[in-house]
């Protein structure tokens, strides 16, 4: 059981900053993943935990043991750190049984004889690999290269152990039950994990705290629950699966809602976390299943006319993609609500009522160039 | 029954004996193929088997079978004492070599040594450069008598003889120094594509940098270690040169040596004896690669790839100076220190004259017809063989590459013949050959049997430098062309050759050089008024001339220097006007 409390980390390579000063703390016992698509810094900021890099900046503190602190010019190598990783590679020495991968930290911490031999058969045990001790590491299946991994990391009962992206390399079905096996490790042993991922479904069935990174900066942090109902931002949003995202500005200001014009005439209610006033020129994020038909004649907020441009069917539902007055918003309709309405499947040129529910819809912060983006990916997905 | 389709056309017959005569052709092509690696490879081989069992050269009537030879040979104290210094020797070297190469090709991917960068192209200088040359160099440094180094320290303290390069120190000592460039070229491959995670993973496990290097680093590129050093310890078995020039002075015979000594050095030529440390020899290569096949059996050393985790390299500390002063000195030992003493050395109107240096050495050589011509044949014979043998090891790996079942089994196994036979072996094989064969033995004693020897004998080397490109050649380029139209034969000069050119224009340089260099083969097989520089360097080096023959073996650097110039231009100026056009042509 290790608290990690991390303060200031910087790390540049040449001119070029990787991590602008990361503020976070980990608690003792906790699953904490690191968040965001490829080049944002989890790795640098795990490798930097781990000690595996020399941050340019920061203190580090692992228990109650300083491990860096650039100021005092402190650092703990990786050896003297008593941890556990478990790399995108797995990192298995291809000269070694999975015995002896597995035994190795304990070989290195003085562990012998019987005590050892228990020691790498319950863990192997643990991870369902009891019969494959004496196989050559490097001759194994993927998954169960994974596991030797696994095995390896938690061998000598390390405080903290620190994945990166130990699933990518897994098909889809391996990568759900090495999932769990994971994280049921985690509770058994009880240690912390800091675990990095670019998928934000293994992040959210994982986890107990979410840390989404963006460009070396922390961007979100908190439950996956917050993070899948309550994104702060744009780029969090996105990240969690908010297909729509738009523009506008706010023609009505509330306590906790507001309704913002995304395009002439096109209102929409949404939830706001931080006051906004009218005038305000704010970013609304929605899901497309937060997108319903309505009974042609209903009147409300958030109601508007669009033109199906594009239906595809997709099973238990069908996806549309709606032009409303300039805006373009994307919908997924639920066929049971299209039957109580006595519809049938939309085409493309069909007009219909729709409105977006309040309660799905939020107030985020915008990012830089987004409204261009957004605009240009509309336009794609209808050409 | 299916109904036949008419045939309306009546192009079937015609492309019925097209195929037939294709068929034919391409029959007749292989069987010449298999027949002519057959004489040159496989029977001068059998040649060694026979020899040891008959006493007496072919031509001799009457030679009678017997095992006496052979028990000779094995009674003899002299053939033990050989083995024990050969493999001494090759304990030794190649030992120090393979750890020498392991330790630079380490430094040179994976830390932060200053001056790593220069350990590539340094070692590939080195590999240009014919171990005679060296051992020329380093003879006349450490020369008991007269050598550089023993002369200055005899002028500054009078101290005699300090320094002996002719004894088993010297002669460890070169060989060792000059297969690791061969070592690290090796190894260069597995440590640069090495998962540096693996290392990673050992910090994590509790492990310091030195235990991390010894339990993991090493270990996890295991085979390409052995199989560097076996490789190695196979050439040294064969190597010449420095056991010749340096042991033998010193009373150390080694295989190559003795074998030589039997047939030139006792009156009769004791031909049994020589073919029993032939054969001795081939099976201790043969033993050396079994051990590397079973050390390889049943593992597997390729580790997951895809995204390897390469991050900054190994923060050494303090002791990379330590590091980058070991590169330093092995440039000098293996570089400057041998090739500036072959310079000086050239420079001096008498050896061991050092305040009136002159080019007198290089009139001198140019000037007598003798030492020309030897300089022109070995220049036919370096660059027409050089050629020749990139050719044959060019078309043979392709073929093992691309071919399946009895034609593949054949060449491998042909091409594996130059590789067990040292050069010394593989001219007595040739001699035998050559008189068993009532025709042939015209052949005995001209330039040509020298130069399909040396040919032969370059073969593993070219085989080696063109493996690698080929390797890289997915045969899909070939189909595409096959597809598109072309004949097999224009598919293969077209694009198996255009795209290999680069590698066959450096094997080939390479291999002229090594030709040059070689100095086993045709002492045995150098016919009368036909003298390569190897053999006439030797001679002027025996009458106390070391200055000719250094300025003799400076003029072939220089020559040498002087192509690398002109191709370094010509691809200069190349890729000038293709820059230039390719402007033009996106020119608006
Ligand atoms: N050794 C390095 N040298 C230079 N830049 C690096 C190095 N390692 C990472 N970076 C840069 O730092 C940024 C963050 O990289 P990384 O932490 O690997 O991202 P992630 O793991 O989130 O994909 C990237 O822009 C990457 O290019
Ligand atoms: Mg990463």
């Amino acid at each position: 059981m290790t608290e990690v409390v991390v303060s200031g980390l910087t790390k540049k390579y040449g001119a070029k900053a990787a991590l602008h000063g990361l503020d976070v703390r980990i608690r003792s016992g906790e699953f904490v993943t690191l968040l965001g698509p490829s080049g944002c810094g989890k790795t640098t900021t795990l490798r930097c935990l781990a000690g595996l890099e020399k941050p340019t900046a920061g203190i580090v503190t692992m228990g109650d043991r300083v491990v860096v602190d650039t100021e005092r010019r402190v650092f703990v190598p990786p050896e003297k750190r008593h941890i556990g990783m478990v790399f995108q590679s797995y990192a298995l020495w291809p000269h070694l049984t999975v015995a002896e991968n597995v035994g190795y930290p304990l070989r290195v911490g003085g562990m012998r004889g019987v005590e050892r031999r228990e020691r790498i058969a319950e863990v192997l045990d643990a991870v369902g690999l009891a019969e494959y001790g004496d196989r050559s590491a490097t001759a194994l299946s993927g998954g169960q290269q994974q596991r030797v991994a696994l095995a390896r990391a938690l061998a000598a009962r390390p405080g903290i152990i620190f994945y990166d992206e130990p699933l990518s390399n897994l098909d889809t079905k391996l990568r759900f039950t090495m999932g769990r096996q994971v994280r049921s490790l985690h509770d058994e042993n009880g240690m912390t994990s800091v675990y990095v991922t670019h998928d934000q479904e293994e992040a959210i069935t994982l986890s107990d705290r979410i840390i989404v990174m963006n460009h070396g900066l922390i961007e979100q942090d908190g439950t996956p629950e917050d993070l899948y109902d309550r994104p702060s931002s744009a780029y969090v949003a996105d990240f969690m699966g908010f297909q729509n995202i738009l523009t506008g500005v706010v023609v009505e200001a509330g306590a906790r809602h507001a309704d913002v014009e995304v395009a002439e005439g096109l209102i929409l209610r949404a939830q706001v976390a931080e006051l906004v006033r009218m005038g305000d020129t704010v970013t609304v994020a929605f899901r497309a299943s937060h997108v319903h038909v309505e009974p042609a004649g209903s009147t409300g907020v958030g109601l508007f006319r669009g033109e199906v441009v594009h239906s595809t069917f997709v099973g238990s539902s069908v996806d549309l993609v709606v032009h409303a007055r300039g805006a373009s918003v994307q919908a997924r309709i639920e066929r049971s609500e299209l039957e109580r309405l006595g519809l049938g499947h939309p085409s493309a040129g069909d007009t219909l009522e729709f409105r977006v529910r309040a309660s799905g819809a939020l107030v985020v912060k915008g990012r830089e160039g987004q409204r261009q983006a957004y605009a240009t990916e509309a336009v794609n997905m209808v050409a | 029954m299916t109904e036949r389709v008419p045939v309306t056309d009546g192009g079937i017959d015609s492309d019925i004996r097209a195929t037939r005569l294709r068929v034919l052709l391409r029959g007749a092509l292989w069987a010449l193929f298999v027949v002519g690696l057959g004489i040159v490879f496989i029977f001068p081989a059998t040649m060694i088997v026979i020899g040891v069992f008959r006493d007496g050269l072919p031509t001799a009537a009457d030679v009678p079978w017997t095992f006496d030879g052979f028990v000779a040979a094995l009674s003899n104290p002299a053939t033990w004492t050989t083995l024990l210094n050969s493999l001494i020797l090759v304990a030794a070297g190649g030992t120090i070599s393979t750890a020498g190469g392991a330790f630079f090709a380490w430094i040179g991917t994976n830390t932060d040594v200053p001056f790593r960068r220069a350990l590539t192209p340094l070692m590939i200088i080195n590999l240009f450069i014919p171990p005679l040359f060296y051992t020329f160099g380093w003879i006349m440094l450490g020369n008991a008598q007269n050598g550089l180094f023993n002369q200055v320290l005899r002028n500054l303290w009078g101290v005699e003889g300090l320094i002996n390069i002719q004894s088993w120190g010297g002669l460890i000592f070169t060989i060792s120094l000059g297969f690791v460039p061969f070592a690290y070229l090796l190894m260069l491959g597995a440590f640069r594509n090495r998962d540096q995670s693996l290392d990673e993973a050992a910090s994590i496990s509790g492990a310091g940098t030195f235990r991390t290097f010894f339990t993991i680093t090493i270990p996890s590129v295991g085979p390409a270690i052995t199989g560097a050093a076996i490789l190695i310890m196979v050439l040294i078995f064969q190597s010449f040169e420095n056991p010749y020039l340096l042991g033998k002075p010193a009373g150390i015979d080694v295989f190559a040596t003795q074998i030589y000594a039997y047939i030139r050095d006792t009156t009769p030529a004791q031909y049994t004896s020589a073919f029993t440390l032939s054969l001795m020899v081939i099976l201790l290569v043969v033993v050396l690669f079994s051990i590397q096949r079973g050390l390889l059996r049943g593992r597997s050393f390729t580790t997951l790839t895809g995204k390897t985790s390469r991050r900054d390299p190994v923060r050494l500390g303090a002791v990379r100076w330590v590091f980058a002063a070991l590169i330093l000195l092995f440039l000098l030992l293996n570089l400057v220190i041998p090739l500036g003493a072959v310079l000086l050395g050239s420079l001096q109107p008498t050896f061991g004259v050092l305040n009136r240096l002159t080019l007198d050495n290089y009139t001198a050589v140019l000037a007598d017809p003798l030492l020309r011509s030897s300089l022109v044949q070995t220049a036919w014979v370096s660059v027409v063989g050089g050629l020749i043998a990139m050719s044959v090891a060019f078309l043979t790996t392709y073929i093992v590459l691309r071919r399946r079942g009895f034609l593949r089994a054949y060449v491998s196994l042909a091409m594996w013949i130059p590789w067990a036979l040292p050069g010394i072996v593989l001219s007595l094989a040739f001699l035998f050959a050559v008189l068993a064969v009532p025709g042939w033995s015209g052949l005995y004693g001209t330039p040509l049997l020298l130069g399909i020897v040396l040919v032969v004998a370059t073969i593993p080397l070219c085989v080696r430098l063109i493996e690698g490109a080929l390797a890289q050649l997915s045969p899909e380029l070939e189909e595409a062309g096959k597809v598109s139209g072309a004949s097999q034969s224009r598919v293969f000069l077209t694009i198996v050759l255009r795209l290999i050119l680069p590698s066959f224009l450096t094997g080939w340089f390479l291999a002229a050089l090594f030709i040059s260099g070689n100095l086993a083969v045709p002492m045995l097989l150098a016919p009368p008024g036909f003298q390569p520089v190897a053999v006439t360097a030797l001679t002027l080096y025996v009458n106390g001339d070391y200055s000719g023959a250094a300025a003799l073996f400076m003029i072939i650097l220089f020559a040498a220097a002087i192509v690398i110039g002109l191709v370094g231009l010509s691809r200069l100026l190349g890729s000038r006007i293709s820059a230039r056009t390719s402007a033009t042509n996106h020119a608006p």
